[in-house]
């Protein structure tokens, strides 16, 4: 039985999490391959929702799954799909089957995915929808209604150091720092010094609050352009790209790797910040071979 | 104003497929004004109506008048002679006039010529830009005068979203601005950054009960 | 009641020989309207003439039809003779069945001049009389800036007795770059006294223009000066804002103090006071810029001045010298003579400070070797510029710049001193001119235009022949947007509506306003849709077998004249409707003549850059993409619909167009 997230955040000097990214279908099998591979690895495992629009299997499944499994899920929320009231309700069935951690997010517009005609919910952001969890997890619904069985989440954002204009965003993360968080995981970061002005930021606003770096590995200097071009809050910077350039053929994901693992030993040994979140989807079998690369298996 | 485009050709041609005789319909007022549905474009569409139909051995004859307003009854009231000659009646005004010309003229079939798309402003000849959404509970006060509605394409009340791109630039449409930076930017010049630090609680959807309705107080 | 229609027939002395007259003039009788139909074989003679008075009063003709030779000769003439017989002279549509018809093609063309003359009636048939009236024009004129041009431009408006306003915004006049006036022989100081001590000339000094409204004879200017706003009119304005230089050079050589620009060399060379004389001169100029007579003209002159004064070495680093100026070739022997040294080196040197002393180091062409020399003082290469107020005055003025900032559009129309709207000029540096023997002449230009404009207080001009319909306009702001000459404002009408007002003294009678209004609220009497319309429906069935060319008056009809005189045949099934501009063909007129029945429409404009009307051309080629692209998507690609872009003296052009459609026409199958 995996320790609480919420007591490993408050006790552990270096905390880990991954994320595992649900297939499109009923098939849970390897799901459950993922689970198994990771659930002792980490600290907490995430489950997106319905990521980069494209409709999957639902964050809540694999999160019981994990649960089931013995694993730590952390549930990840987007405003995209659902209401007040459906994500009131769903936070409410969660937390009767054991998640009591949760991940805030806005999500990616439906452009970007596969159903690109479907109606964009966004009822709330994710500022609004942290509120709702502290709502929650006083007893009272959105509408000021007593719960009969209250919940009891850990909750936790995401940010993005290498916003371009970085003020706006700053002012976001503010609100959901004051709002009450108790984790942040961050976007791809591939800058030291970025990263470092960002935690310096948060800490001066709120000591408390544990401040994961996301890792995400780059496997080939075209990948990296074009991600450069093409994913929003993401920068990764021409000495990556040339190293990842210089990498024999077919070593293009040994280097990532490496690359991440040096990153994530870098941020341990210099105390950078609390901790890693490492996403490397339809990759999350390689994601033991990076802990063990950085020294944290 | 209200902003319309013209529907595809293909669209409008299946719609009049089973009819000879056709009344073209402009409106003097919004549609004129955004080049998609005034006299000009009426006389236009009708001859590529005539052409089009030429083409395919199946002859069109078409009216064309325009109304002032074809949002108004009265004013709607003034062609029903020439509504009377024709099979159908093809609007080229936004929606509102096409339903209140199919209400006046309920005999007869009013197929709609434009998609109505927006209230929204020309930000230079030819180019017009959504500007508000009509939600009913207007937000302006507090972003500078940048509606966050319908200018962020999340219709984010605590904006950004990380999805912002290099430059300020949304993350849906590398062409268009994050409405979000554009709001820090306005605060920021009148010195009001505080209205974007505030928490703004989740929006009242329900301002406007679709079919929205709304009576003047006075007489 | 049917309008009475004269129309009269001329086989220009017999020159016209393959038109059965007399077929025509049965066939032209026959239509509803017309009156008389008289041939002659010289109606622009004073008898032709005579008699074509004579007709028009006894049968109380209304409007008048002449076919014969092309108007572009003789509408002028015809008017006249229109107004003698007691009509409005735009109660006149010309036919012409010479240049266009019986010199075009080959064999019989009696079906083709039946065919213009009913296009002629019918247009006809709707003109409506146009007013000319003498309207008040403000005579003073506004100078903006205080340098050279501004001085000599306002010193000449005076000498011709109009009253000029210099506006400066420095404290003084004369500040700008003075680095040519011992070359050219001006002394800038006497002629600030004469312009100071002259009455016509009111000096603002430490002024700036805020806003201006109105137009030609009637502009109104806020000035603000000292704090203080003032209101005044213009009848015209001169833009004269100079210029202003950069060091051509990495930003962190730019500062120092024995690197310089050739003002500041100048002025050391003025000093009377100079502590040390430099001993070694470096001069760098056409490493940045090809255009470079000025600063050739500039670097001569001051290396020549220096060697005089100081006898200091000089060495001039150069990329090729031009010498296409007056007196340049001799001025450059002379530097060579008196020693200065030119080095040839065709990358720009590299400069470097170090000691004092400043290092260039570049491979002369012709040592094949790297030449290094330190020098006490370098005379860097300078990009020239936009004057700093030069966008702004721009948007003020609603005028377009050309592609390097400076004035004007790059409409070759426009040259040398003219600007896209009427009343509006520019002299001198802030057109990118350096040459200031060119300025003087160029000045000469202005004053002239200025004269011609408004000596007599007053501008004879047609009224409202283009004109906006306050009922039917909807204020879209579109036209006053779209007319590339400014002439079109918001006016509130007796009503207190807003609607658009045109002016008659600014407008061009271009019709890209009348083309593009979509609520066809504007009139544009001769040229309208329904005048259009008119002579594409005159052809009736006929159309079917025709090609419709709407051909801009400046280029495409002169062309096509000039074709029919050099007897360049091209495919009688041709019909011209004449346009004041490819930019007054609308989408409207391209469809409406395919809708009634044209095998092909084509629209020809002026070349590319060289619209009389600044955009009317590119805003046509849109409009044929589009109805290309419509045409596409109904399937009826078999008619085609093109644009030509051609210029008034390219008949080959004209006729190559022509045979291009025909032979899309056949191949098409149709």
């Amino acid at each position: 039985m995996a320790k609480p997230f919420r007591e490993i955040l408050k006790t552990k000097d270096f905390v880990v999490t991954a994320e595992a990214g649900p297939v499109k279908g009923s098939n849970v099998s390897k799901a459950i391959e993922h689970i198994e591979l990771l659930k002792d690895k980490v600290d907490g495992l995430n489950v997106t929702d319905n990521q980069s629009s494209v409709m999957r299997y639902p964050s809540l499944g694999v999160c019981l799954l994990i649960k089931e499994h013995g694993g730590e899920p952390v549930l990840q929320v987007t405003c995209r799909d659902r209401n007040r009231l459906a994500i009131q309700a769903d936070l409410l069935f969660a937390y009767s089957r054991g998640i009591s951690n949760i991940l805030c997010l806005t999500g990616d517009s439906i452009d970007v995915g596969d159903h690109k005609e479907a109606k964009q919910v966004f009822d709330l952001d994710s500022v609004q929808l942290i509120h709702l969890v502290h709502t929650m997890n006083s007893g009272k619904d959105m509408a000021g209604n007593e719960l009969d069985g209250g919940i009891d989440f850990c909750i936790g954002t995401t940010a993005t150091p290498s916003a371009d204009p970085l003020e706006p965003q700053l002012i976001k993360v503010e609100k959901k720092l004051k709002a009450g968080v108790s984790f942040i995981q961050t976007q791809a970061v591939y800058e030291l010094d970025e990263l470092k002005r960002f935690t310096e930021f948060v800490r001066n606003i709120d000591g408390k609050v544990k401040i994961l770096a996301g890792i995400v590995p780059v496997i080939g200097a075209k990948m990296a352009a074009y991600m450069n071009e093409n994913v929003p809050g993401v920068f990764i910077p021409q000495h990556l790209i040339d190293e990842l350039a210089q990498a024999p053929k077919g070593t293009g994901v040994a280097k990532g790797i490496e690359i991440a693992a040096r990153m994530i030993k870098q941020i341990k040994e210099e105390k950078v910040c609390d901790g890693v979140h490492i996403m490397f989807i339809g990759r999350e079998e390689k994601v033991p071979e990076i802990l063990e690369a950085a020294g944290l298996s | 104003m209200i902003i319309a485009e013209r529907k595809p050709m293909e669209e409008i041609m299946r719609m009049l497929a089973p009819y000879k005789k056709v009344l073209v319909a402009g409106c003097g007022t919004c549609v004129t004004v955004c080049w998609v549905g005034g006299e000009k474009e009426v006389a236009i569409l009708a001859s590529e109506l005539k052409l089009a139909r030429s083409a395919e051995g199946n002859e069109i004859v078409t009216l064309e008048a325009t109304v002032e307003r074809q949002c108004e009854r009265e004013m709607v009231a003034e062609i029903k002679d020439k509504v009377a000659e024709v099979e159908a009646v093809l609007s080229l005004a936004c929606g509102s006039g096409v339903q209140t010309m199919a209400e006046m003229f309920e005999d007869k079939p009013v197929f709609p010529a434009v998609n109505t798309t927006f209230i929204g402003m020309p930000e230079k000849e030819g180019l017009w830009v959504e500007m508000c959404g009509a939600c009913g509970d207007c937000f302006l006060d507090r972003t500078g005068g940048i509606c966050p509605v319908v200018r962020c394409a999340k219709g984010l009340l605590n904006g950004p979203c990380g999805g912002t791109r290099k430059g300020g630039k949304c993350e849906i449409d590398p062409e268009k601005d994050c409405a979000w930076v554009l709001i820090y930017r306005r605060l920021e010049k009148q010195g009001r950054l505080d209205l974007m630090r505030n928490y703004y609680p989740p929006k009242n959807y329900r301002a406007v009960k679709r079919p929205g309705k709304v009576q003047a107080a006075k007489a | 009641m049917e309008t009475k229609i004269g129309v009269f027939l001329c086989n220009c002395g017999g020159a016209i020989k393959n038109i059965d007259f007399d077929a025509v003039v049965k066939n032209v009788a026959e239509f509803p309207g017309v009156t008389c139909v008289n041939l002659s074989s010289n109606l622009c003679l004073e008898e032709g003439k005579e008699k074509m008075i004579s007709c028009i009063k006894g049968e109380n003709i209304e409007k008048v039809v002449v076919a014969a030779c092309s108007p572009e000769f003789q509408e002028h003439i015809f008017r006249e003779v229109l107004e003698k017989a007691g009509l409005n002279g735009h109660l006149l549509s010309m036919a012409n069945i010479r240049e266009q018809c019986s010199w075009a093609h080959d064999g019989d063309v009696t079906v083709k001049a039946v065919e213009l003359v009913k296009m002629a009636i019918n247009r006809v048939r709707l003109l409506q009389p146009v007013e000319k009236k003498e309207l008040p024009v403000n005579r003073e004129v506004l100078v903006v800036g205080g340098g050279f041009s501004a001085i000599n431009t306002a010193l000449q408006l005076s000498r011709v007795g109009l009253r000029t306003t210099i506006l400066e915004k420095e404290t003084a006049l004369g500040d700008g770059p003075r680095e040519l006036e011992s070359f050219y022989g001006f002394d800038t100081g006497s002629v600030i006294s004469a312009v100071e001590g002259d009455e016509n000339i009111e000096v603002l000094t430490s002024a700036q223009m805020m806003t201006v409204e109105g137009k030609i004879g009637d502009f109104s200017v806020r000035i603000r000066k000292n704090g203080e706003e003032i209101l005044r009119k213009y009848g015209a304005i001169v833009l004269a804002t100079g210029y202003q230089t950069e060091l051509a050079l990495d930003s962190e050589l730019k500062s120092g103090l024995n690197i310089m620009s050739q003002e500041q060399f100048c002025r050391m060379l003025g000093n009377s006071s100079l502590e040390t004389e430099p001993k070694s001169i470096g001069f760098m100029f056409d490493f940045s810029d090809e255009n470079s007579r000025f600063p050739t003209l500039a670097t001569l002159n001051n290396a020549l001045t220096a060697k005089k004064k100081w006898g200091s070495e000089i060495y001039i680093f150069y990329k090729s010298v031009k010498v296409d100026s007056e007196g340049m070739e001799k001025l450059y022997q002379e530097a060579r003579d008196c020693g200065v040294v030119f080095l040839k080196s065709e990358v720009p040197p590299r400069i470097t400070v170090e000691d004092g002393l400043v290092n260039i180091k570049a491979k002369d062409v012709f040592l094949g070797e790297d030449i290094i020399l330190a020098c006490d003082v370098l005379v860097a290469e300078e990009l020239y510029l936009p004057a700093e107020e030069t966008g702004n005055l721009s948007s003020l003025l609603n005028i377009r710049r050309d592609s390097g900032g400076f004035y004007q559009d790059e409409n070759v129309h426009l040259y040398p001193v003219g600007s896209e709207r009427k009343g509006i000029f520019f002299i001198g540096g802030c057109r990118g001119d350096l040459d200031l023997g060119r300025v003087l002449t160029d000045i000469s230009s202005v004053v002239m235009n200025v004269y011609e404009l408004l000596s007599s207080g007053k501008i004879m001009v047609e009224i409202e022949r283009v004109k906006a319909d306050p009922q039917k306009c909807v204020a879209c702001l579109t036209c006053i947007r779209v007319c590339p000459h400014g002439a079109i404002q918001l006016v509130r009408v007796d009503s207190g509506k807003e609607v658009a007002g045109i002016s008659d003294l600014a407008c061009y009678a271009c019709g890209i306003c009348a083309a593009i209004c979509p609520a066809k609220a504007i009139k544009f009497q001769g040229y309208g849709d329904d005048e259009i319309l008119a002579q594409i429906e005159a052809l009736g069935e006929s159309l079917h077998g025709r090609n419709v060319a709407f051909c801009c008056e400046h280029s495409a009809y002169p062309a096509a004249d000039l074709a029919g005189k050099l007897s360049l045949h091209y495919p009688e099934n041709l019909r011209i409707i004449q346009v004041p501009c490819a930019g007054q063909v609308d989408v409207f007129h391209i469809l409406k003549a395919l809708e009634k029945g044209a095998a092909a429409v084509l629209v020809l404009g002026c070349e590319d850059g060289a619209c009389h009307h600044i955009t009317g051309n590119t805003r046509a080629k849109e409009r044929v993409k589009y109805c290309d692209m419509l045409l596409k998507e109904v399937k009826e690609e078999s008619r085609p619909v093109a644009m030509f872009n051609l210029s008034p003296n390219a008949p080959h052009k004209f006729v190559r167009a022509v045979n291009e459609i025909t032979k899309r026409i056949e191949e098409s199958g149709r």
